[in-house]
């Protein structure tokens, strides 16, 4: 928020206001507006490239914690918003600048971010005894270890899941018998196959992974065609067969429900990104796809094809794209009949994201592209980086931590990119060092020699190694 | 773990510096270069995320120095080839150094 003197679109008044955002400490819900009379917030958007504000721009406000929408508009001549009045307990918002369009489509994709991260938020230290955090191979020994131990360690299932689970089994054995291979096959195919259920299931509790679409809709189903007793019915049954309480399994599967419900199949959009970049612009793809449609460029129409992932893809993209936000949004064309990157906001191919908290004006600071020499971007990327370890889910299993830490990174390596002001170079960096997708750099992490879960801290650690260390090994202290 | 993997590319064999694999790490390792191999070290780049070295040391084929935010530092020769072939004493004594 802009000081005493102050216009908020200033540089200082938009500084202060970033600034000040990026001082609140996540949590602070309450803490802001506790013993304040009225609580409220308003909303700016300035085009750096031109140092324009953005009249007429669309923008939605919502709370940072519980997602919901607490207002809405279109900016003035100013390109700014009235005061809103806003319910006391909301402190941290963010703000969505765009057409309709574009922000439902990104309104979309952050629902999704959330859901992500409240699975992870909800997940398990353990499951059934397996620690969080174990790789496949760690999870099958221990699996089979249990096994010759006596105790067959099985996914909980639902009613109908459970039901469905033995025919297939029974189906299994059947066809191996059929074609000669014996029981034993049978057997073993049927105990591959409940193992795989076993470990998916401990992923989902554990948070390394959301449910499937599947397996979410297979759990409402389960749900509703047993008037949401499912998880009594199963554990009921499930009670007479292992040493667990009636409770303890309904608590277990209550939890894999939970988890199922929190899951979202839809596209991946880092609510970490959200919360680490003061302001970010994503591409959105229904929008930029209908450019395409309207003659604005080929490149257009190749993000609308690839573009299924909508937010995803524009977030996704600006891990993975080339050249700046114009540019991958055929700046030539966007950027001609518009005049900048507002003109691409207005014309909806994209949304600003943008951090605040309440009492304030959030500032949507369309990113100038261009504007760093290599040694400014060199510091602005380095403190991207060293910031990174800070902006993880201390809470979030090794895997998922490693995760948002490659998001960030990747985040911050295409922001950096789009900064420089030598744009040759840039291209060259975006052809010679593209973004790598998280399967890429966990087979690079490998290949170094990593295993197990040396490989996520490595992931982690990469950008937090105490330089001493190295200088006084190379004889250089 | 190994302080430094050689690994195939498209033009040789290069060499990652597993056990230094930051920005500052390379800048590190250039300082490294030039104090221990009279090493002359010209910075092509250096944008934090991506950085790039060329390292002159008497009487061998240029070096180059990559530094890659996602994967690290590396060696190799500028011009193409197997770093071992011409750096096979440099390794070694980087490898004991970083071994310790």
């Amino acid at each position: 928020m802009a000081g005493p003197g102050q216009r908020p679109s200033q540089p200082g008044g938009v500084g202060q206001g970033f600034a000040r955002a990026d001082a609140q400490p996540d949590g602070t819900v309450g803490q802001v507006c506790a013993t304040c009379p009225d609580n409220w917030v308003e909303a700016g958007a300035i085009d750096e490239g031109t140092g324009q504000p953005i009249p007429g721009l669309g923008y939605r406000i919502y709370d940072l914690v519980s997602g919901e929408r607490v207002a809405q508009g279109v900016l003035d001549e100013q390109g700014e918003s009235p005061r809103h009045q806003i319910p006391q307990p909301v402190t941290q918002l963010y703000v969505l600048y765009g057409t309709d369009a574009a922000m439902d489509e990104a309104e979309a994709g952050i629902e999704a971010a959330q859901r992500d991260h409240a699975v992870r938020a909800n997940a398990k230290s353990q499951w059934k005894g397996f620690p969080a955090g174990m790789d496949r191979a760690a999870f099958d020994a221990e699996h089979e270890r249990r096994l010759n131990a006596g105790e067959m360690v099985e996914a909980d299932r639902g009613y109908f899941e459970g039901a469905w689970s033995g025919a297939r089994g029974l189906g299994d054995i059947a066809a191996h018998v059929a074609t000669g291979e014996g029981l034993r096959a049978g057997a073993l195919s049927q105990y591959h196959r409940r193992r795989d259920d076993a470990w998916n299931q401990y992923r989902l509790v554990t948070g390394a992974q959301r449910a499937s679409v599947g397996e979410s809709i297979g759990g409402g189903a389960d749900s509703s065609a047993t008037f949401g007793f499912s998880d009594e019915i199963a554990a009921g049954l499930g009670s007479l067969f292992d040493g667990r309480t009636y409770q303890e399994h309904v608590a277990a599967r209550r939890h894999v429900a939970d988890q199922r419900r929190l899951s979202n199949p839809g596209a991946y959009l880092g609510g970490e990104v959200l919360g680490a970049i003061p302001t970010v612009f994503i591409p959105v793809g229904g929008a930029a796809g209908a450019a395409a449609r309207t003659g604005q460029g080929a490149r257009g129409a190749m993000i609308a094809g690839g573009g299924a992932g909508a937010v995803t893809g524009g977030l996704t993209g600006a891990g993975n794209d080339t050249g700046t936000p114009l540019e991958r949004l055929d700046g030539a064309a966007l950027g001609a009949a518009t005049g900048g990157l507002g003109g691409a906001l207005l014309s909806g191919a994209g949304v600003l994201v943008a951090r605040g908290v309440a009492k304030t004006r959030i500032w949507g600071r369309a990113p100038r592209p261009g504007s760093l020499d290599n040694k400014a971007a060199r510091e602005w990327y380095l403190e991207q980086e060293r910031l990174i370890p800070e902006r993880l889910d201390p809470n979030a299993p090794l895997e998922a931590q490693a995760r948002q830490a490659h998001q960030l990174r990747n985040a911050a390596r295409t922001q950096a990119r789009d900064l420089m002001a030598d744009r040759e170079l840039a291209a060259q960096l975006a052809r010679d060092n593209p973004n790598l997708t998280w399967d890429q750099i966990v087979a690079r992490t490998r290949a170094k020699g990593f295993g197990g879960d040396d490989v996520f801290n490595e992931i982690i650690a990469s950008s937090q190694r105490s330089r001493g260390s190295v200088n006084k090994k190379l004889g250089l202290e | 773990m190994k302080p430094l993997v050689l690994m195939k590319t498209d033009t040789g064999v290069a060499c990652d510096v597993v056990a230094a694999p930051t920005n500052e790490d390379c800048r590190s390792l250039t300082k490294y270069f030039e104090k221990y191999w009279s090493a002359g070290v010209e910075e092509v780049y250096d944008t934090g995320f991506a950085s790039r070295f060329h390292l002159s040391i008497p009487g061998r084929p240029v070096l180059r120095l990559d530094h890659d935010s996602q994967t690290g530092n590396t060696i190799a020769v500028r011009d193409g080839g197997d770093v071992e072939d011409v750096a096979s004493d440099v390794l070694a004594d980087l490898n004991s150094r970083l071994s310790e």
